[in-house]
This record gives C-alpha cells, structure tokens and sequence, in this order.
C-alpha cells in the first residue's frame, strides 16, 4: 500500500472510531435516562390529608373554617374565605419545596370555589417520566398529591372538598 | 500490488463502512435493551423516612392529642418535649430529625442530635437521604386550640 493510501485508511479508521464511540456514548445515555427509579410517593397522602382536615376545623371565633365554607356558599361570597385560604396555605406550602398547592369544592362535580398558589412552579417537570430528556438536566421534579373529604351541607347538598399540592421531590 | 488491486482494497473499505457502522448499531440496541431491565433501584430511604414522620401526628405515644379519642393531626402541646419524643420516636441510629413547632412562637427539638446536626449536608445526595414536609397543624394547649405549623426534617445516612 502506497504511503498516501495509508494514511486515507488511517483518517478513515479514525472517522470510524469516532462515530462508533459516539453511538454507544449515546445509547449509553439513552440507557441511563430510562433507569427506573422505584418509589413510592402516595404514603404521602397521609400528609395531605392531614393539612386537609386541619384546615377545614381550623377554629375562627366561634365558628371554624368548615362553616365559613358553608356560609360562603349560601352568601355567594368566597372573599374571606379565599383570603384564610391564601393565609393558611400559603404559609404550609412555599417557593422552594412546594410551590403548588390548589384547594376547590364542588357540588355534583360544579365547582363552588377554587383557590390557588401563586408560586413559580414552571421550573419543574410535572413528572418522573424516565423518557422525559429533561431530567438529563435536572434530579428535580415536582410530585403531585391530592386528597378530598366529603362533607355534607345542612341542605343535605354533598359537596367534595379536595387539596392538592405539588412538591419538589 | 499494482494500482487496479490498491483501488480495490481501498474502495472495498469504504462500501464496508456502513456495513459495520449498521452492525455497531444492532450491537448497540441489543445492549441496550438487555441492559434496559437490569438497572432499576427502588427508594425506600424516603418511604422510611414518611412513615416515620406521620407517626409523630398520628401516634398518641408522640404528639396525637387524646380526648378519649386519638386526634391525628392534633397537637398535644404537653408532648412537645425531648424526653417524650425521644420515647416515641425508637429509630435506629441513622436518622436524625430536626422538629419545628411554629405558632407564634417556634419551639425546636432534635431527635439524634449528632445526625441532625448534618441536616446542612443534605445537598449530597450520595451520602445522605434529606425529607422535610411542613404540616398544618392545631395545637391543644390546655383547654385552648390555635393553629400553627409543625417542620419536620429529616436526615438519613445512606
């Protein structure tokens, strides 16, 4: 073999090794990015549950927030309790490991009321998808929670009292 | 080798480029999907770690208020005390816990204090297992019930 041939076959090994390093870099990638991390996040209902039910027989003067809901509804004024609402919660749940928090109640699945943090949650991915790239970047993903008492209005109207909130896992 | 023999070894190198290029690929896929069961772990560090906490609400041996019935949720603010908590809470050694009780006040007790101490060294999660969950919580002071919120901390070493 000529010495010019050789080195064509030389830069060609070369270009070769390249591209064979990079597909099973990738796929090595690939393969991480799918590993499936087990865990098992609804034992943490119990903690909603537990904010839920404290919030609903958190004492007012004479009364507790379960009858400021029930008054509310009958006035057709959610102002004071939207602003409990925002006080209570806002102080469980904040920016960093939860940013994400939503309490609604409904009757025969119409909403009454909804209220709603106003944290920046965009940052996080909604999920721990193990084939969303994003976690490439990022451990960080935010676990939603939701949990729902039904109680029942002097009417005998049912309605659906239901907490959410998203934290940082 | 005369020049028409040398063409050949080189073109017949190129055509085989692809070949192989198309085998590392199989190769690679196959890799990858032997690969694709075998790496799967399972947390229970954490799980651990949220048992452990909702036992503090839940148990009347920690703070569960008890008027007759067990109240989860409810704080008893007499058991909001070292003695009593490290009664309640029979770990092993690894975990250390850091407990905040805010009204408008706050009140701190930690649980394995040596552990808790590291609670700052949670950002290395090679070594260490970090929760912290804030619940909403209603305190029974005597005969008065006011609302506050209860931080618990914890702290694993893997």
């Amino acid at each position: 073999m000529k010495k010019g041939e050789s080195a064509i076959t030389f830069v060609f090994s070369l270009i070769f090794l390249a591209i064979v390093i990079t597909i099973f870099y990738a796929l090595f990638l690939l393969s991480s990015v799918n590993k499936a991390n087990f865990s098992i996040n609804q034992v943490s209902l119990s903690d909603v549950n537990i904010n839920l039910i404290n919030y609903l027989r958190t004492p007012l003067n004479t009364t507790t927030v379960y009858d400021l809901m029930i008054n509310s509804y009958y006035n057709n004024d959610y102002r004071e309790l939207e602003t409990l609402s925002e006080n209570i919660f806002n102080r469980v749940y904040d920016n960093e490991r939860c940013p994400l928090w939503n309490i609604k109640g409904e009757i025969n699945n119409e909403k009454f009321f909804e209220f709603e943090s106003k944290f920046d949650a965009r940052k996080y991915t909604l999920s721990q998808n193990p084939r969303n790239f994003l976690r490439i970047f990022t451990d960080d993903y935010l676990a939603t929670r939701s949990s729902s008492f039904d109680i029942v209005f002097p009417d005998n109207k049912k309605a659906k009292i239901t907490l959410l909130e998203g934290c940082v896992e | 080798m005369n020049k028409k023999a040398q063409f050949e070894t080189s073109h017949e190198l190129i055509i085989w480029i692809p070949r192989i290029i198309a085998l590392v690929i199989v190769a690679g896929i196959v890799f990858f999907l032997i690969t694709l069961p075998v790496k799967q772990s399972f947390e229970i560090d954490k799980l651990q770690e949220t048992i452990l906490r909702q036992r503090f609400l839940y148990s009347e041996n920690c703070l569960a208020h008890n008027d007759g019935k067990v109240n989860s949720g409810i704080i008893d603010k007499s058991k909001f005390n070292q003695k009593n908590l490290d009664k309640c809470f029979e770990a092993n050694d690894k975990i250390g816990v850091n407990l905040n009780l805010i009204t408008d006040k706050i009140e701190t007790i930690n649980l394995n204090q040596k552990i808790a101490e590291k609670l700052d060294f949670c950002f290395d999660k090679k070594h260490f297992t970090c929760t912290n969950y804030t619940y909403y919580v209603l305190i029974q002071d005597e005969k008065k019930l006011e609302s506050g919120l209860l931080n618990v901390a914890m702290i694993k070493i893997k």
